[in-house]
């Protein structure tokens, strides 16, 4: 076909085209999210713990999946095919999930004291009471990640073992001062308490934007431009689009309290990496982290970018630590559509080893 | 794809297309640049804080007409949440030491069966997690049991976030107190078993309440 031939033929093709877009587009939200099945395990407040039903668990410790706070888990479960939880079931883990729900007002007063040392710490508590286990593997992703680190560094009850067995942490931020972030909020002028007093919560369509915002150009127009030629040449794929494209606009609001401690702690004043960080009183000490330990960073990763989660291996005290060290962003080097082949076996086989009695 | 003319060099279109995707990726890097300064943080920021200070205007004022006129505003409806939160804290803690006592129950017969029964002892392996001899197969067996039915009686789960809502907060202390055992516990013991016979307990599954009077008493 000519140049002008095929040009002619895509503007034949526009409306069409268009009219699919237009309906991919406002139909996203009614896409299907997960492929595997799961139940209630315990629930506190809007907090969830779900384990995903299985009859091919094989190995001895539970996995618990802990994410952000700023966006839902269904990332770890977002379809089938594309599913880490429907991957790791298969490898014959017994997985768990802790969703950390849709705060709103009423949650204003949740602190990443809260987080940690009730939600995350309760949430094991049941994980190892509906799987029998003694101990577990803990997988946090994003800030999901520095919870689970957080909860890792606390002061020990000398009295009982720790139940965390084998630590995952995913593009996790330990150290954000050099972030783009921490140039937009970590200017001791933006007064964060007041903020967060009178929104009180976050709201999660302004923690989207501010997310978007890093990269305008590509969130604001490429991502839509790219669909539409492939919409245009007849290779998009709207069961793979329509899912993550739900997953990205659906955040939960930002409790105001924990959003102003992240803030403080993570972009202003290091709290965490100067080993300053205090949840109730107790120091959080990243140097009290013992257990067996992968880190997986991404070399394209805007959100929490590599270099701000390299101190992670200068504190701990682990004597086992992996690092994988993939290309990739924050969420596609875990849920994009390379990951399956490239770095899901890796995070099982390494789970696998560090899981038997 | 636009074929190549037969000199194997673009097209017009494939050059006007790739002017295009240099102009765009010289955008984003422009933009993602400018983004990254000072100033337009300084800007983002100061409009955060308009931005939170208008929605408290707003909500306010919504709230004080709603309120003259007799009717729930946002402001209510949120503390009557918050009110559910605290009750939910209070029932979540008093459902963990229920289960912490049933445990310290099953870990306190557990010798007493193996002694009457040493083949079905042998089945359980130990472990030190909540006891030094708690026989962890059989605990947890009826810890699942147990808590299975308490769920789905109140729809999987529900049960524990029908009572559920939160208010460990506010007992803080109660938690650390009870980690550290000794008088903290005992303490802790008896205003759990207050709470749960109180409560009538969500069917058989609170049964371990009973077993706890019996400890405590």
């Amino acid at each position: 076909m000519s140049a002008l031939g095929d040009t002619l033929g895509r503007i034949a093709r526009a409306p069409a085209t268009a009219l699919e877009f237009a309906n991919t587009i406002l139909t996203t939200d009614d896409a299907p999210l997960g492929a595997a099945e799961r139940d209630v395990i315990w629930t506190h407040r809007g907090v969830t713990l779900w384990r995903y039903r299985s009859s091919e668990r094989t190995h001895e410790l539970p996995l618990l999946l802990v994410f952000a706070l700023i966006n839902r888990p269904a990332i770890f479960d977002l379809r089938p095919g594309s599913s880490l939880v429907e991957y790791l079931l298969g490898e014959g883990f017994d997985v768990f999930l802790l969703d950390w729900g849709y705060p709103d007002e009423e949650d204003a007063d949740m602190g990443l004291d809260d987080y940690v040392c009730d939600e995350l710490h309760w949430a094991i508590r049941e994980t190892l009471r509906a799987s029998g286990a003694d101990e577990l593997s803990l997988m946090g992703w994003c800030i999901g990640a520095t919870l689970c680190a957080m909860y890792c560094g606390l002061p020990r009850d000398p009295e009982s073992p720790h139940p965390v067995r084998n630590l995952a942490l995913l593009t996790m931020p330990v150290d954000a001062r050099s972030s783009t972030y921490a140039r937009w909020v970590g200017d001791p002028a933006f007064d964060v308490d007041t903020v967060a007093e009178q929104w009180r919560v976050i709201p999660g369509r302004g923690v989207d934007v501010a997310n978007k915002m890093l990269k305008p150009v590509t969130n604001f127009w490429t991502t839509y431009r790219r669909l539409w030629e492939q919409i245009d040449a007849g290779t998009a794929r709207r069961d793979a689009y329509q899912p993550m494209a739900r997953w990205v606009a659906d955040n939960p609001n930002f409790p105001g309290r924990a959003w102003a401690q992240w803030i403080k702690m993570m972009y202003r004043d290091g709290d965490l990496v100067a080993g300053r960080a205090e949840l109730r009183g107790r120091r959080v000490d990243l140097g009290r982290i013992d257990q067996n330990l992968l880190v997986v960073t991404a070399g394209a990763d805007h959100i929490a970018p590599r270099p701000g989660t390299m101190p992670i291996f200068e504190l701990v005290g682990s004597e086992d630590i992996t690092h994988i060290d993939r290309p990739g962003g924050h969420i596609g080097l875990i849920a994009g559509s390379a990951a399956r082949r490239e770095i899901w076996p890796e995070i099982a086989e390494w789970f696998a080893e560090r899981s038997g009695r | 794809m636009p074929e190549r003319d037969s000199g194997g060099q673009p097209t017009a279109e494939e050059q006007l297309r790739a002017l295009y995707e240099n102009a765009e990726s010289t955008a984003a890097r422009a933009f993602e640049q400018a983004v990254g300064t000072p100033s337009f943080g300084a800007l983002l920021a100061r409009s955060a804080e308009n931005a939170a200070a208008l929605t408290r205007i707003g909500s306010d004022l919504a709230d004080l007409v709603l309120r003259n006129l007799r009717l729930a505003g946002r402001a209510d409806i949120t503390r009557l949440a918050r009110q559910l939160h605290r009750t939910e804290d209070k029932l979540e803690r008093v459902l963990q030491e229920i289960e912490q006592l049933r445990d310290e129950l099953a870990a306190r017969e557990a010798p007493d069966a193996a002694r009457e029964a040493p083949d079905t002892a042998r089945e359980a392996p130990t472990t030190a997690r909540g006891g030094p001899t708690t026989a962890r197969g059989r605990r947890s067996v009826t810890g699942r049991a147990t808590s299975g039915n308490g769920r789905a009686a109140g729809g999987t789960g529900t049960g524990r976030s029908a009572g559920g809502t939160g208010t460990g907060r506010t007992a803080g202390g109660t938690r650390t107190g009870r980690a550290a055992g000794g008088t903290g516990t005992g303490r802790a013991a008896g205003g759990t078993r207050g709470g749960a016979d109180s409560g009538g307990s969500a069917g058989g599954t609170r049964a371990g309440g009973g077993s706890t009077g019996s400890r405590t008493a």
